[in-house]
């Protein structure tokens, strides 16, 4: 199963997982924060790889796991590459 | 970066322009031009924490995750950073910032912000940790991103929608290109009022391009705050504040970049003292480079 991890950097500098958007029957299902999970769905991500223009939803799939990282890179909430197992 | 246009020279230095026709018996001159340079030496100290600065590293941890790369840096004493290294800058295919450049860019908002008096962008300096240059920004400890701010009490609707507009506007002057909620932080969030909110905006690499610029908040045909219209006409009318500043750039910006930035101060000033607020129908005439 293909899933992105999102960190939130923490005072001390360490990073905890504090959502996982999973690549579930062609859609991403989002665990962890809720409101995370409700901004992402209804706010969408931008899609680095357009003009950023038009916005990634979960409903686009393996797109918007590709696309977590380039909008999550702050530090301050960073998101995984794709990752398997 | 457009067309073979190269950012200016670091070394530029300030008054360069009138080293060249400086005429060794014109005291008068020479004594002006001390004076700016040390001025200018001045600006920089204010604009560039020491205990960032200089502060000793104690410990350096690369962030997991993100397209650039991200370091947490503790340095001796309370201070902890965010570094962004040149060299881990993710290129952009589809837009006109060059790689290696987003770390100067983190640099000039920061000192927009500063100049402005707006207090929202965390203190950023340029400096070589282990070996590599790259941007400092000041770790904000118990932030929480846009997106879970409607967790806590928010007693102070009026207070976050001031700071809001505040980006909103700061966003319009630096043609942010990047701006969305995820890289836009609020501390003092509480359960129980009275709280004391402020919003820090991180993140400012993708500023000052052609690229278009994109808001996480907008607040077309309302009211702007009287304070934060002084703030932008006090700029706009202190052109030697405006020459300081633009010194303080060349190393970070090339000069249309530069120019740009300051035409849009012009533009935006005018604006919001005809109006009193940013009209709709403006839109296109601010949001362009």
């Amino acid at each position: 199963m293909k899933y992105v991890e999102i960190y939130k950097l923490q005072n001390d500098g360490s990073q905890t997982v504090f959502a996982t958007c999973k690549f579930v029957d062609g859609t991403i299902v989002i665990e962890g924060d809720q409101k995370f999970a409700d901004f992402a769905t209804n706010e969408g991500i931008r899609n680095y790889t357009s003009d950023g223009e038009k916005k990634l939803f979960p409903k686009d799939g393996i797109l918007f796991l590709e696309q977590l990282r380039y909008n999550f890179k702050s530090g301050y909430l960073n998101a995984s590459e794709v990752l398997e197992k | 970066m457009t067309t073979g246009e190269k950012p200016s020279d670091s070394t530029t230095d300030f008054g360069a322009a009138k080293k060249e026709t400086l005429r060794l018996d014109e005291p008068a001159l020479a004594a002006d031009f001390e004076d700016e340079k040390k001025e200018l030496k001045e600006w920089r100290k204010k604009t560039s924490p020491v205990e960032l600065e200089k502060g000793m590293v104690k410990r350096s941890r690369e962030l997991i995750g993100g397209a650039n790369k991200v370091f947490f840096v503790e340095f001796i004493g309370d201070e902890s950073g965010i570094f962004k290294p040149a060299s881990g800058e993710f290129a952009y295919s589809k837009n006109h910032i060059e790689k290696g450049t987003l770390y100067k860019r983190e640099r000039a908002a920061y000192l927009a912000d500063y100049f402005f008096n707006f207090g929202i962008v965390p203190p950023t300096i340029i400096r070589e940790i282990d070996g590599e240059e790259g941007s400092v920004q000041r770790f904000i400890p118990d932030t929480v991103p846009y997106s879970d701010v409607w967790k806590f009490s928010m007693p102070d609707e009026k207070d976050f929608q001031y700071q809001m507009k505040h980006l909103w506007i700061f966003d319009f002057l630096i043609h942010n290109s990047d701006r969305r909620s995820v890289n836009l932080l609020f501390s003092g969030l509480c359960d129980e009022p009275p709280c004391n909110i402020t919003l820090h905006a991180i993140d400012n690499g993708c500023s000052f391009s052609e690229d278009k610029s994109c808001f996480a908040a907008e607040f077309y045909d309302e009211d702007i705050p009287e304070e934060l219209t002084t703030k932008i006409k006090e700029f706009a009318e202190d052109k030697h504040r405006q020459e300081i500043l633009r010194e303080l750039l060349l190393p970070l910006l090339t000069e249309k970049e530069i120019n740009a930035f300051f035409a849009r101060v012009e533009k935006i000033a005018a604006i919001l003292k005809e109006y009193g607020k940013i009209p709709l129908e403006k839109r296109e005439e601010v949001a362009n480079f």
